[in-house]
């Protein structure tokens, strides 16, 4: 059974948290981290949506999987593991743009990206911004020499919200990153132990959707984008954040909008 | 052998994937208080009427509507008559005229007031069946329907074929709306 009221700080946003759905795109290094909290936190539904099979160099970073779980969906491990805790937590085998993936993320109340291409990204955005689903985004990305040496760890978590700037605003959906799109988020050595890493990033982005669903701070905006540093220990908003009107994706487009001829007057 | 027979029950037993069923309409925060200023009472007229224009959410999701701006009545739209509001459904039907060439369909909104989960009166299910209902005839591409506020919720019928079927409205956290303000 669980005990809901100890999570006080909450208030009402707790019966809006029981009956909320929100989907996880992404069951790797960010997605398990954060599909794990959602659970714990009892969303009434979690949806995992993500076609892949454990590898051998996921494990490492990868919360609730062992090596025995090597060539098993990432999703249906995740929510066997997760299971039991007070919500559904939904493995949905397939692509985010899949139908099964995409009627998942129209009928969402959040949908959270922790995919590793910007083509990814761009296509989650442009489906939930068609159905007024708000869209968090993570992403990590580390560089390391060849013999090692870490040169730079990033990442940022992005919100897109009807109204608000886009991931092409926020220029992380570029044209040049598309054509250069790849989806390797180490540079360098793709086994790298970023599980910590990862978990900072997925804490913050839970923390965004309980303040989108709760409003637990209200008066307190949820950035469109914080950015962190993980040799500077830091992750900051940028400073006097301030958007206009999106120019890419706007209210008036949202659903399934198509505009027809004027019809001819009748002779 | 014992690792495959368990992913291959894994497999076999894997729970129904499918999200919750019925239909919802999204709409943003600021959506929800332009439908609430449109439908407040005001001098000369007691049960004001807007509507929601909406879209499906894609071609092959018909059970996901979206709320994307508001037209309020215009004054010139109420005739007298008994029913708390009456409109006239000439206007109604030229404006839907109108928004279709956009792919947009009309719900009829008014408020009733009051806590929780409002409910339409007797008036407002034949308003809905013998206006709203018929907008959708020949119309697949654009929903319909009508929809009744109360001070903290919402809730709306849509046509589906030849009946309006309940349908979820969810009040969708927008930038405005999460404290930001315009540049």
């Amino acid at each position: 059974m669980i005990d809901r009221s100890r999570l006080t700080f909450l208030g009402n946003g707790l019966n809006r948290l029981a009956s909320a759905v929100v989907s996880v795109v992404g069951g790797g290094g960010g997605g398990s981290h954060i599909a794990q909290q959602l659970a714990h936190l009892a969303v009434g539904t979690v949806a995992i949506i993500d076609p892949d099979v454990i590898a051998t160099s996921n494990v490492n970073r990868l919360p609730c999987c062992s090596y025995s779980d090597v060539g098993r969906s990432k999703a249906a491990v995740l929510a066997e593991r997760l299971a039991g805790l007070g919500g559904r937590v939904v493995p949905v085998i397939d692509r985010a743009e899949s139908d099964a993936g995409r009627r998942w993320l129209k009928r969402s109340d959040v949908v959270i990206g922790a995919v590793d291409g910007i083509r990814a990204r761009s296509n989650l955005e442009r489906i939930c911004r068609s159905a007024i689903v708000p869209y968090i985004d993570i992403g990590l990305g580390i560089d390391v020499t060849d013999d090692g040496t870490v040169r730079a760890i990033g990442g940022q978590i992005a919100t897109s919200f009807v109204n608000g700037p886009c991931l092409r605003c926020l220029e992380i959906v570029t044209e040049a990153a598309l054509t250069d799109d790849r989806e390797e988020y180490i540079v360098g050595a793709p086994d790298q132990q970023v599980i910590s890493m990862n978990g900072v990033l997925a804490s913050q982005a839970v923390n965004h959707v309980l303040a989108v669903l709760c409003q637990y701070a209200p008066g307190f905006a949820v950035p469109a984008i914080l950015r962190y540093d993980g040799l500077l220990y830091r992750m900051l908003p940028d400073a006097g954040e301030t958007h206009g009107t999106c120019p890419h994706f706007d209210l008036e487009s949202a659903g399934w909008s198509v505009v027809l001829p004027t019809r001819k007057a009748a002779p | 052998m014992i690792s495959l027979i368990r992913r291959l029950l894994g497999w076999r037993l894997q729970p129904p994937c499918q999200p919750p069923s019925g239909i919802r309409i999204n709409v943003p925060h600021s959506v929800i208080r332009a439908l609430r200023s449109a439908t407040t009472p005001r001098r000369g007229i007691r049960e004001p009427l807007a509507f929601l224009r909406t879209r499906y959410a894609s071609e092959d999701a018909t059970d996901v509507l979206v709320g994307i701006g508001v037209i309020p009545f215009e004054q010139d739209a109420y005739v007298a008559g008994d029913a708390g509001a009456n409109f006239d459904t000439r206007w109604a039907v030229d404006v839907a005229n109108f928004e279709i060439r956009s792919n947009i369909g009309l719900l009829l909104v008014h408020a009733h007031g009051g806590r929780g989960q409002p409910a339409f009166s007797g008036v407002d299910r034949t308003t809905n069946v013998e206006v709203m209902l018929p907008l959708s005839i020949g119309i697949p591409s654009a929903p319909y329907g009508a929809l009744v506020l109360s001070d903290n919720d919402a809730f709306a019928v849509v046509a589906v074929g030849h009946r309006l079927a309940d349908a979820r409205v969810v009040a969708v956290a927008d930038w405005n709306s999460q404290g930001h303000k315009k540049a």
